[in-house]
């Protein structure tokens, strides 16, 4: 049965008006009219901060398809560079694009703090520089559009608190936290700034084991395995991205373990199990990363070079997705490594920008 | 008189511990590249080359010594990321006990790594393999995630610039590349190192305490990762647990690059410096021509696998010709 | 750097008394008594497994002694390692060569001594002037600027030897020394000894070649079985007494009764073979059962021809046919296939696995032969192998036992052994019998003639010992210079007529 596009478009879109509104109202801090004015067509780079992965795979083809559409006339260039998550590469990569002569910067941080000096220099220079997708504790920049990674942890930790709690009676019990990359901005801002100080609330929550996923399916698998071995009886897992929570329940399902109390993200594989299982009470909650605000973050870029004004700091409360909504959005005849955020926004941008 | 020139420079050639080719390789490259990429020869794009060649020759120095010695240090990476982790804690009180710390710490990693080597018998890969972990581990207990501070006037000195050109790396680099030149090929320590890694038993026989020579230089390669950390430090003006993670690899080419060999007993300063340079500009070239990353890392494979096959080539033609020559009576 | 002048005096520099020494099933010495007089060299023969590398490696430090002292000039002394025997002025030049291939001439020679200025650096000039004083004493010809890795052997060697002088040791033990050298070199060498003598030196000498422990020795011991049989003045004694003391055979028994060549029955057949530089023009036919030598200086294309017949070199043209037919040779391999085995004069690194045990290094060339889908057949092995260790009468305990434990000449007779199960129609040898005690080499001399007479192959010998060629051979070719010279059989194979032609005074081909 095929699954209406337009169904999913509407629901989508209105929990992000929602959320953006919501955001919206946060901030009210705007640029300056016309100081980074400049006549088209204009040469952009992107820095990511990824590279290898499914997701970034993805979110770096979709931007460059909405570059292409919707600023087709206005960019000339658009160069995108791969950090992989090096520190050292990142900074390599903003000095080159600043030699190839860009008149503006997307960058999304490798760290949350190794870039601040760099971006910090490139601001006092006059360049349009745009933060975008994840944590950064650095205060100069043009712009800033990311999810706020801490609510995503937040969401999905106090999600397992109510779950252990109606398990086990009280908020008690054994969990695994499946991190990223130690030292990443998502981990830090999922993790370190969100889920993390929510456990420690509960003494009861014990965490007896962790180990790195590194946002990669068959990493996580691996991690799980000698996890899972080294803890036969837990409740739960704490997972810093949807692969990893696919990989998770999978293990856990290997050895016997069923309705884990497990973190998800959009992940179409996830999903997927998610829907075989929910009639035998599986149960989880999906805080989403969604990659289209690199494109808000590329708008906003746009615009500054236009000479508008554009709004400093956006940071969008993750959309997510529930027991109750998650029907909605898988999509079983698609394969499992799709991000359903992105997919989505795929089409929303066609239907919106057809026009153009 | 011009052919005579030109014999002894074939003569030198023949002799020397530099791979010839390769300095000529390399400045033909950078000719093409002059010529054909306007970006790359803005005085910009040279001082951030120079930037990045600082850090990595330094540690590639002294992954160069361990490896003529016969190891190899795995560890580089994570006592780089150690070295910026303290200075990130300690640096904002006391700056010099923050410096000295950092120091200190990659020497400790290093003669630990000497020590399981020498004493314990353990095989060097596995053993700065073990270093590595452990010091991550240290890492991420000091610093979980990316932060600290590091006091202005330590980054101003370390990347003291006039005008556009970053005098204080260049300073340190010139430092790094004299002193470990004249360690490496002109004091009876840098012998006695290629002396134990071409014959570990000739060199016992000789009377050199191997073992002492080893600890020496893993130590020395502790030093050159800390160093670089805090260089790195006053880069990203942050201690990060993970910034040291691609060092281990490019040390390791950079050397290899360079003419060291991977079995020891052979290898010198001014290869290994080529060798970084040519990393740094490979990475610089890769993004000023805007190559997608999946054919960065083939291209890349290529061009390694070419230069150690010319020197290679270049290495067993050599003694075909020595044999020749000396035909005895 | 002075050493006491000790002209004529009788003075014992090194006295070991009832040395004993074991090792697992074996005992190596057994209450030894040796000692070294000041300005003579004393000479130490006896089979390999006699106990002479023991005997050395504890007077180099190497290990101490079970049982037994050592006394340096009256005073006991116990080496804790090499470098405390060496700091006693005990300088030992091993068989093997001990030098960094990747460092000079003269860096090796002053290994270990360098001098430095007050910065502590390295004083390039005033080592280079040092060094070559040693390299001149020896009259050896070579750039002292070069790396050791890109020397011939016996440049290497003579570089061990000047390395050895310049420690300016009061003991000099000599182990095999002029095993790679040439004629002139040794001469030298021996020129050079004889000031080492004169300066007070105590010079143990071990050698497996007679001749020249008549020429220079002043004493000499014969070791069997880890005991001393006798100690004698070299003028109260000759070749074959000493022999006898060795193993109790004759010279004469030496060498077996020559095979009878099989006429008109070709097995190999080569013409026109070329190396480019190293051979030209290569001619020569091998009847089966024939025993073939090839005489001639060292380095004179001799063993090159033969790894080019064998694959292991690349020809740059000619052919070879086995038994009529033509085969192309590419690399080791196919030479097995043809059925050619090769035997080199380096058995540690090209004949054998060291670690390996003695059943594994038999079986390696012929593993598919034995092998069904991949898989090893054990019993079918084990049989082949026993009754090849038997007829070779390899001294082991055991086929499991690994090569590395066993004397030179066992070690050789396993290289021998694995190329006998591929049942080969040519078998060559390069040097087979270099650094072999005399007992093993009349068994291996014996075996080699079986080859040709009871198994019907054609053996080809490189060899630098001319008497072993002489009483091996039905046939002898000579080399100079990349080419066959000249060709020697029956009455016109003499000494002098070999010697002539390998010096390029071409004389009428027998």
């Amino acid at each position: 049965m095929k699954r209406s596009r337009i169904g999913i478009l509407v629901t989508f879109f209105a929990l992000v008006t929602i959320v953006a509104g919501t955001a919206q109202m946060a901030s009210t801090e705007f640029t300056q009219m016309g100081k980074y004015k400049k006549a088209p067509p204009y040469k952009i780079g992107y820095v990511y901060h990824g590279g290898g992965i499914d997701y970034d795979i993805q979110m770096i083809q979709a931007f460059k398809w909405n570059a292409e559409k919707k600023y087709k006339s206005l960019i000339s260039n658009l160069y995108v560079t791969e950090a992989q998550f090096d520190v050292n590469k990142q900074l390599a990569d903003i000095e080159d694009l600043i030699t190839k002569g860009v008149d503006g910067l997307i960058i999304s941080p490798v760290s949350p703090s190794a870039e601040v000096s760099i971006i910090d220099k490139l601001y006092d220079k006059g360049i349009p520089v745009v933060v975008v997708l994840g944590e950064y504790d650095g205060k100069k920049y043009t712009a800033y559009r990311a999810t706020d990674a801490k609510e995503f942890g937040r969401i999905g930790a106090e999600w397992m608190v109510k779950q252990l709690t109606k398990k086990n009676g009280s908020a008690k019990g054994n969990i695994l936290v499946l991190h990223g990359t130690p030292g990443a901005a998502a981990e830090v801002g999922r993790w370190d700034r969100g889920a993390k100080p929510v456990f420690d609330k509960y003494p009861g929550i014990k965490i007896v084991g962790q180990g790195n996923g590194q946002w990669a399916y068959d990493e996580a698998k691996r991690v799980c395995q000698t996890l899972f071995a080294a803890n036969p009886k837990v409740d739960g897992v704490w997972s810093c991205g949807g692969q990893m929570s696919l990989a998770a329940v999978e293990v856990g399902e290997a050895r016997g373990l069923k309705n884990l109390i497990v973190t998800g993200e959009d992940y179409n594989g996830f999903f997927k199990y998610w829907i075989k299982n929910k009639d035998t009470g599986f149960s989880s909650i999906s805080p989403t990363y969604p990659a289209w605000i690199a494109d808000t973050g590329l708008e906003a870029l746009i615009n500054v070079l236009l000479g508008e004004s554009v709004q400093v700091k956006v940071v969008f409360p993750p959309p997510t997705i529930t027991d109750d909504t998650v029907a909605k959005f898988v999509q079983p005849d698609l394969p499992d490594t799709i991000w359903l955020a992105t997919a989505v926004s795929d089409e929303s941008l066609k239907q919106m920008y057809g026009g153009k | 008189m011009q052919m005579h020139f030109i014999q002894r420079l074939r003569e030198k050639a023949r002799k020397s511990h530099s791979p010839m080719g390769l300095y000529f390789m390399l400045v033909l490259v950078v000719l093409v590249l002059f010529i054909c990429l306007p970006q790359f020869q803005k005085s910009s794009n040279l001082c951030d080359l120079l930037l990045r060649v600082v850090p990595l020759l330094i540690v590639a120095e002294g992954q160069t010594f361990v490896l003529i010695s016969g190891g190899i240090d795995l560890s580089v990476s994570a006592v780089l990321s150690l070295s910026t982790s303290i200075a990130s804690v300690t640096m904002e009180h006391n700056l010099g006990f923050g410096i000295v710390l950092c120091l200190c710490s990659g020497m400790v990693v290093g003669l630990i790594n000497g020590l399981g080597i020498t004493k314990l018998k353990i095989n060097p890969f596995l053993m700065t393999l073990l270093t590595t972990t452990i010091v991550n581990g240290i890492s991420l207990f000091i610093r979980p995630y990316p932060g600290g501070t590091i006091p202005a006037p330590f980054v101003n000195f370390m990347l003291a610039s006039i005008g556009e050109f970053p005098i204080g790396p260049f300073v340190l680099l010139v430092i790094f590349v004299i002193v470990g030149n004249m360690v490496l090929h002109k004091s009876k320590l840098g012998r006695h190192l290629f002396a134990t890694g071409g014959n570990l038993d000739a060199a016992k026989l000789a009377g050199i305490k191997t073992n002492g020579v080893l600890i020496t230089f893993y130590i020395i390669s502790g030093f050159c990762a800390a160093f670089a950390g805090l260089y790195m430090a006053a880069r990203i003006t942050c201690g990060d647990p993970s910034v040291g993670a691609s060092f281990q690899m490019q040390s390791i080419t950079a050397a290899v690059l360079g003419g060291t060999s991977l079995t020891g007993g052979q290898g010198g300063i001014m290869g290994t410096v080529i060798g970084a340079v040519i990393l740094i500009m490979l990475g610089n070239v890769f993004n000023l021509l805007n190559f997608n990353i999946y054919w960065q890392q083939v291209i890349r494979g290529l061009i390694l696998i070419f230069i150690v096959g010319f020197s290679q080539f270049h290495a067993l033609k050599r003694k075909r010709t020595a044999l020749h020559v000396s035909q005895p009576a | 750097m002075t050493l006491q002048n000790i002209e004529n005096s009788n003075l014992t520099i090194v006295q070991m008394k009832s040395v004993s020494k074991s090792f697992p099933g074996v005992n190596a010495l057994d209450n030894v008594d040796f000692s070294v007089i000041a300005g003579q060299i004393h000479a130490l023969v006896g089979e390999n497994g006699a106990g002479k590398s023991t005997l050395i490696k504890i007077l180099g430090g190497v290990f101490p002694p079970d049982k037994g002292e050592i006394y340096l000039k009256n005073r006991k002394v116990v080496f804790k390692n090499p470098h405390s025997a060496q700091a006693a002025g005990i300088c030992v030049v091993h068989q093997e060569l001990i030098l960094v291939p990747y460092m000079s001439v003269v860096e090796n020679i002053l290994l270990g001594q360098e001098y430095i200025n007050r910065l502590g650096l390295v004083q390039t000039a005033r080592m280079k002037q040092h060094a070559l004083k040693f390299l001149e004493v020896l009259d050896a010809r070579l750039d002292c600027e070069a790396l050791v890795a890109d020397l011939a052997a016996n440049q290497q060697k003579l570089v061990q030897i000047a390395k050895a002088f310049a420690s300016n040791p009061e003991i000099l033990v000599l182990d095999e020394p002029t095993a790679p050298l040439g004629k002139r070199e040794t001469a030298n060498f021996f020129k050079a000894l004889q000031l080492m003598k004169e300066r007070g030196t105590a010079i143990v000498y071990v050698s497996h070649r007679l001749e020249e422990i008549f020429e220079i020795a002043d004493q000499v011991t014969v070791l069997k079985d880890g005991k001393i049989v006798t100690t004698k003045e070299i003028s109260q004694t000759n070749q074959d007494e000493l022999i006898r003391f060795m193993i109790g055979r004759e010279l004469g028994e030496m060498f077996p009764k020559k095979a009878e060549r099989g006429a008109n029955n070709t097995i190999l057949s080569v013409k026109g073979l070329k190396c480019e530089g190293e051979l030209f023009d290569i001619h020569l036919d091998l009847q089966k059962g024939e025993m073939l030598g090839i005489a001639g200086l060292k380095g004179q294309g001799q063993d090159i021809l033969l790894k080019s017949l064998f694959g292991a070199i690349q020809k740059d043209g000619g052919e070879i046919s086995i038994a009529d037919k033509l085969v192309y040779i590419n690399n080791p391999a196919d030479a097995i296939k043809a059925g050619m085995a090769l035997v080199t004069d380096k058995r540690t690194t090209e004949g054998l696995c060291m670690s390996l045990s003695i059943r594994h290094n038999l079986a390696l060339p012929t593993l598919q032969r034995r092998s069904r889908f991949g898989v090893i057949l054990s019993q079918a092995e084990q049989r082949k192998l026993v009754k090849i260790i038997e007829d070779l009468n390899v001294k082991s305990s055991s086929l499991q036992q690994q090569v590395k434990y066993l004397s030179g000449g066992n070690q050789q007779k396993v290289v021998v052994g694995k190329w006998l199960i591929s049942e080969p129609k040519v078998m060559m040898f390069i040097e087979p019998t270099l650094g072999i005690d005399v007992g093993a080499k009349t068994e291996l001399y014996r075996f080699i003639r079986d080859l040709a007479e009871k198994h019907s192959m054609g053996v080809i010998i490189v060899s630098s010992d001319m008497l072993e060629l002489l009483g091996l051979c039905n046939r002898i070719l000579v080399m100079y210079e990349g080419r066959i010279v000249s060709e020697f059989q029956d009455k016109d194979a003499t000494e002098e007529n070999i010697m002539k032609a390998a010096l390029g005074k071409v004389s009428v081909s027998g």
